[in-house]
């Protein structure tokens, strides 16, 4: 046999490819047929119009450069930043927003933190409220209007990958984000994050 | 789910029994190996036929050893839980970590809301685990140092929007506060705005005077003499704090627009102690907290009577008649200080439809036997106000004055009327068969003796409530209700 791995490639590419088949088998198949499971148990519910305009601001701005959406199980974590991720919570998440850099601080139940009216003035001036802090300005998303036809293509595009909208939602949102700001979209993402998977009180203890 | 599950676990028995298959045919080979047989050349270097060193196959032995154990302990394999009954949970990094949680109840538990706070005042640990959770939670607008900005009040002067006796600032975290001002562009003319703000940026310069636009249109809310009102959030306007900017402009943007102003409910994030902590802190940093603890009323017991472990089955009963069995809503009777024996005959009598109240039948329709003894038993064990003794004025001939107490203490025998005391005990108490009347709301006596009337309630031996109540007017109705409610 180690006769036949060291002199023919053909055998090494079938022995390789047979290893990394059983880890294929065994670790990344069985999650493609989770999904309806996960979608009986999770209390998420699929981004309104506004909040998925605003998710889409969320990644064009490169938020997740600076923040994550990953709360780990570990009591520091629970402590500061609440309820720890669970695997049935990002079932109309596409593509997940997890991240992997904390220069600031996590987002995952951001929404449950504080008002609307303060992510607006963090927003747009975050020293004015948080002298510390090192978070860029981002006035300009509260004086540039959505594009109606870019929510809609967006939301056209989370139904095809399975988030349950109907066509009359589809049809409806424009209504909802005619003459909203991008900042109000992602004052109102923003809002919705950890809402809809909170935990009675004591969250964080 | 559960078909992926024993796919990945045959594969993975399959793949562990071609590895030990693999190890085992080399470790075979590994006898006719010999050290001396050259199998290759590479550019002068020779390739022998030399044993595999032993470490490795003792190491591939206890690597096999462990994967098994391991199996056998954990959940690994389809639904098997594991031997030692690990789940997801118990991975959770336990950090040394303070708790205060034992320190909080053992404070709550037998002391009054005044000495619960004065004692949280002196834990150091509590102190510094609020002051932690202000830094997390609260920092963010109101300032590392509480001491607030433009829009977010500060915490540590005195001038408090809400209140700021414990209680107040328990309240104001555990359940948020929206703040509203009405605009009043539309309402008021120009003419009359531009006076109102002059006035208004005055009114902490000089000696208070009184306007009559003023009056007529703010006083609602920040009070005849601007000093605010705690109940709805309205600042002390004759301070020389301002919220939301002192300049004329400022004042006169906000009168014109109005101004709504929110502070988040932490309730559902922050579990009791969490926030009596908070509270404590935020307290702590008053000049004299002493001071904001005496703002409250006193020998109220809120945290130690919510001690109680409240059993499931009775959240449907204490949202409208409260944990502590006052009456959490309007309508919603006390059914602290009535007897177990009545509470459970009522409980049965919504059942058989003899007393009628949609609320009540639909709820009770799911409770059986044993969550209605507990409902009657858990509100027959709180605690109601005691009765002080009551000695109405009579006149010579031993008959009482006030036709109210009259009908209470002594009936009305030219009408056949008994006495309520003569069921209803002494001091109208209540017995097993007969429900206390003292202290009840005043609105749902009334309703009660009109449900006798109207025969919405029924149920009693012999129609004995019934027929009182069929000769008493609706004046005296009226007047029974607010007597016996104000009973203490």
């Amino acid at each position: 046999m180690e006769e036949s791995i060291s002199k023919s490639v053909m055998a090494f590419i079938t022995i390789t490819t047979v290893v990394v088949l059983f880890s294929f088998f065994v670790w990344v198949f069985p999650g493609f047929f989770f999904t309806n499971d996960l979608k009986e148990i999770t209390t998420a519910k699929p981004y309104t119009a506004l909040e998925l305009a605003g998710r889409d601001v969320y990644m064009a701005e490169g938020c997740v450069a600076c923040h994550t959406q990953m709360v780990r199980n570990l009591e520091p974590e629970r402590k500061r930043y609440g309820r720890p991720n669970k695997m049935e919570d990002d079932v109309y998440e596409f593509n997940f927003l997890w991240s992997s850099q904390r220069t600031g601080p996590d987002l995952t139940n951001i929404g449950l933190k504080y008002t609307e009216g303060w992510h607006k003035q963090h927003l747009i001036n975050p020293q004015a409220i948080v002298p510390a802090s090192i978070m860029p300005q981002y006035p300009w998303l509260f004086e540039k209007k959505l594009n109606v036809s870019h929510v809609i293509a967006s939301m056209k595009a989370m139904k095809k990958l399975g988030v349950p909208y109907t066509d009359t939602q589809i049809e409806n949102s424009s209504s909802k984000v005619e003459g909203k700001t991008k900042g109000d979209a992602l004052v109102a993402y923003l809002m919705s994050l950890g809402v809809d998977t909170r935990e009675k009180g004591g969250d964080l203890n | 789910m559960e078909s992926m599950n024993i796919l990945s676990s045959v594969l993975s028995i399959i793949f562990f029994f071609i590895m030990v298959a693999v190890i085992y045919s080399q470790f075979r080979k590994n006898k006719t190996a010999d050290s001396n047989k050259t199998i290759e050349q590479f550019d002068g270097i020779d390739e022998k036929d030399a044993p595999i060193p032993k470490v490795f196959f003792v190491a591939y032995l206890i690597a096999f050893i462990g994967a098994i154990v391991y199996v056998l302990l954990y959940p690994s394999l389809a639904s098997w839980k594991g031997f030692i009954g690990w789940t997801e949970n118990d991975d959770a990094y336990v950090a040394k970590s303070i708790d205060i949680n034992n320190n909080i109840n053992a404070i709550i538990n037998a002391n009054t809301d005044e000495q619960v706070f004065t004692l949280l005042q002196k834990d150091p640990l509590v102190l510094q685990s609020g002051k932690s959770l202000f830094g997390d939670n609260c920092s963010a607008c109101h300032g590392q140092d509480a001491k607030g900005q433009y829009n977010y009040p500060s915490l540590v002067d005195k001038d408090w929007l809400y209140g700021g006796s414990p209680q107040d600032v328990y309240t104001t975290i555990h359940n948020g506060r929206k703040g509203k001002m009405p605009a009043w562009k539309g309402v008021l003319s120009g003419k009359d705005i531009d006076e109102l703000t002059q006035y208004v940026s005055d009114l902490n310069k000089g000696p208070f005077k009184s306007n009559a636009l003023f009056d007529a249109n703010c006083s609602s809310c920040h009070g005849k003499d601007a000093q605010g009102t705690h109940g709805v959030g309205a600042p002390n306007l004759t301070d020389d704090i301002w919220l939301h900017g002192s300049a004329k402009a400022d004042i006169k943007r906000n009168i014109e627009n109005g101004m709504s102003n929110e502070m988040p409910d932490f309730g559902e994030r922050l579990s009791r102690n969490q926030i009596l902590s908070l509270t404590s802190y935020i307290v702590s940093l008053q000049s004299e907290p002493q001071d904001n603890i005496d703002f409250m009323q006193a020998n109220t017991y809120i945290f130690s009577r919510n001690e109680q472990q409240l059993p499931a089955v009775l959240t449907a009963c204490v949202a409208c008649h409260g944990a502590d069995g006052l009456g959490a809503l309007p309508g919603a009777p006390k059914l602290a200080g009535l007897k177990q024996a009545y509470i459970y005959n009522q409980l049965n009598l919504f059942v058989s439809g003899l007393r009628k109240n949609a609320t009540m039948q639909n709820i009770v329709a799911g409770l059986d036997v044993k969550d209605k003894l507990l409902a009657a038993s858990y509100f027959s064990s709180l605690d109601s106000p005691a009765i002080s003794k009551i000695t109405p004025e009579k006149s010579a001939d031993g008959l009482i004055n006030d036709p109210t107490e009259r009908l209470i203490f002594q009936g009305d025998w030219q009408r056949a009327i008994p006495a309520c005391s003569t069921c209803h005990g002494q001091e109208t108490e209540g017995s097993p068969s007969f429900p206390r009347l003292a202290g009840q709301s005043s609105d749902y006596l009334e309703k009660q003796l009109f449900d006798w009337r109207t025969g919405d309630r029924t149920g009693d031996q012999g129609h004995m409530m019934q027929n009182v109540v069929n000769k008493l007017t609706d004046d005296e109705i009226k007047s029974l209700s607010k007597y016996l409610s104000k009973m203490k």
